[in-house]
């Protein structure tokens, strides 16, 4: 109840008046007439303070002393600052929505998600009691939920996504998310979608019919997508053939690859997604490609 | 002094004993500028120092700002850069961005408030090879140097005004938290006014008590 210092003064100004301002009034003007209010007054208040005391209403009864005065400044400070950081992971799928800022070759909405981005930075999974969050594994989740929220037109976020994954496998720690195991997952869900590796002389009339292409890239000493690997989606294609990439692993700033990666000191540019590329560049860092359909 | 040597040794120590690994150092001034110091410490294989070179280069860094030399078979990496004031550096530091995607910063009248939540971009020992652009580090150690009064942070641990925050790949999910008082256009005559009332009280008070012995002397 002493979250504010002003009723932690207030409660030191009465325990001084009571025991010690009062007591000497009433012993100097012990001849004066109105001694007998200010003995009715001492006794209210010592009551009060006494009640407090008793059942421990107000603990500002206990710190009203210097040393109380400190704590309740540092608690004061420790609540200030909860409420400036809440210690609040929201891990729950609820209220995440897609950025539609991009359109598809047959004119559907991207519906983008990012894994960096706020409102996906706290997901994650335990092992051995360490917290693994989705920037270092959620890739496939993210540009699978992509692709199946924008064929589907509705928001299947990488969160619900991610959790029908945890419900069917139960070894996340030492398996790797594999899109094969997501398109499982999604499967016994929503159905209807039919998922096939292709090769790279296929892209342009798979997107051109309406699929969409997710890329897994792996990084090489000239990679301008990823310093290590990343699942991308191919939506689109440009008026001059070349290719618009949706990356769910990008950055709100450039990232300068670090040394363990094989594209060290190649800068992953934050722009990528508003440039579009040719076949050659994405198939110069490319391994596979899946096209994904609606069945 | 003992302390200052015991951290420099253990921060030689290790740096030649680890892959990558690095010292990132921030100085709020009491201008509240801000100097930024980045040292790295790679191996030298796979042609690290011209790679490396090739960084700053490409960059258009200016080469006053960065020093890479070898020794022994590790390449030393040192990036030097000054900001006029914290929202400088917040938005024009290219470094910290290759660790936190966001510095949140608070300011107001009553305190300083810099804080990071634990999704630092350092790789760790469980990231899945599937689309990480994260930081490899065996070891970084971040120090902020800070003339303020600390209200609160959660340094590892603070030497002077020092305050030191060490990441590995085991323990990487941390937060940064300090928060602090700086003297906002202080008044700066405060403590000759101050001074200048108690010496006049004092005065005041003696004159007072020797006029009244003296009184009571004559009587």
């Amino acid at each position: 109840m002493c979250n504010n210092i002003i009723v932690l003064y207030i409660f030191m100004f009465i325990k001084i008046i009571a025991l010690l301002i009062l007591p000497i009034i009433i012993f100097i003007k012990r001849k004066k007439d109105y001694k007998n209010i200010l003995i009715i007054i001492e006794i209210i208040t010592l009551l009060f303070l006494l009640i407090c005391n008793i059942f421990t209403i107000n603990s500002c009864v206990y710190n009203s002393t210097l040393s109380g005065v400190q704590r309740t400044i540092n608690r004061n400070r420790i609540v200030l600052y909860n409420e400036l950081h809440p210690n609040t992971l929201d891990t729950s799928s609820s209220g995440i929505n897609a950025e539609k800022d991009y359109k598809t070759y047959t004119g559907k909405n991207l519906y983008y998600f990012n894994q960096n981005r706020d409102y996906m930075r706290n997901t994650y999974y335990e092992c051995n009691g360490n917290k693994i969050y989705i920037n270092s594994f959620g890739s496939s989740i993210t540009s699978f939920s992509i692709t199946i929220s924008t064929l589907y037109d509705k928001n299947i976020n990488p969160i619900e996504l991610f959790n029908y994954y945890k419900e069917d496998n139960k070894d996340i720690c030492s398996e790797e998310i594999t899109i094969e195991k997501l398109y499982n997952s999604t499967m016994k869900r929503y159905g209807y979608i039919t998922i096939n590796e292709i090769n790279s002389s296929q892209i342009e009339s798979s997107i051109k019919n309406g699929g969409l292409v997710i890329a897994y890239l792996k990084a090489n000493k000239n990679s301008k997508l990823t310093c290590d690997s990343v699942y991308i989606v191919i939506y689109n294609i440009g008026l001059d053939g070349k290719y618009m990439i949706a990356d769910p692993s990008l950055q709100s700033s450039s990232f300068v690859c670090p040394y363990s990666s094989n594209a060290y000191g190649n800068i992953i540019n934050s722009n990528n997604m508003n440039n579009s590329w040719t076949l050659e560049e994405i198939d110069s860092e490319a391994v596979n490609y899946y096209l994904v359909k609606r069945g | 002094m003992k302390n200052y040597l015991k951290i420099f040794l253990l921060i030689v120590i290790i740096l030649i004993t680890s892959g990558c690994s690095g010292n990132y150092n921030l100085k709020i001034n009491p201008d509240l500028s801000i100097d930024e110091n980045l040292e790295l410490s790679i191996d030298n294989d796979n042609n690290a120092y011209d790679r490396t070179l090739k960084i700053f280069e490409n960059n258009n860094i200016p080469k006053d700002n960065y020093d890479v030399s070898i020794s022994s078979d590790k390449v030393i990496i040192e990036y030097n850069d000054k900001f006029s004031s914290i929202e400088d550096y917040l938005l024009n530091s290219k470094v910290y961005k290759q660790l936190f995607d966001k510095i949140e910063y608070n300011k107001n009248k009553k305190y300083v408030d810099l804080y990071v939540d634990q999704n630092i971009k350092i790789k760790n020992n469980y990231t899945k090879n599937n689309g990480s652009n994260l930081t490899d580090f065996d070891f970084i150690q971040i120090n902020i140097t800070n003339p303020y009064k600390m209200i609160l942070t959660n340094a590892d641990m603070v030497n002077d005004n020092i305050y030191t925050w060490s990441l590995t790949k085991d323990n990487y999910n941390k937060k940064i938290q300090m928060q602090f008082k700086p003297s906002f256009n202080k008044f700066p005559y405060r403590p000759i006014i101050v001074g200048s009332l108690i010496l006049i009280i004092s005065l005041i008070m003696t004159i007072t008590i020797i006029r009244r012995y003296k009184n009571t002397q004559k009587v």
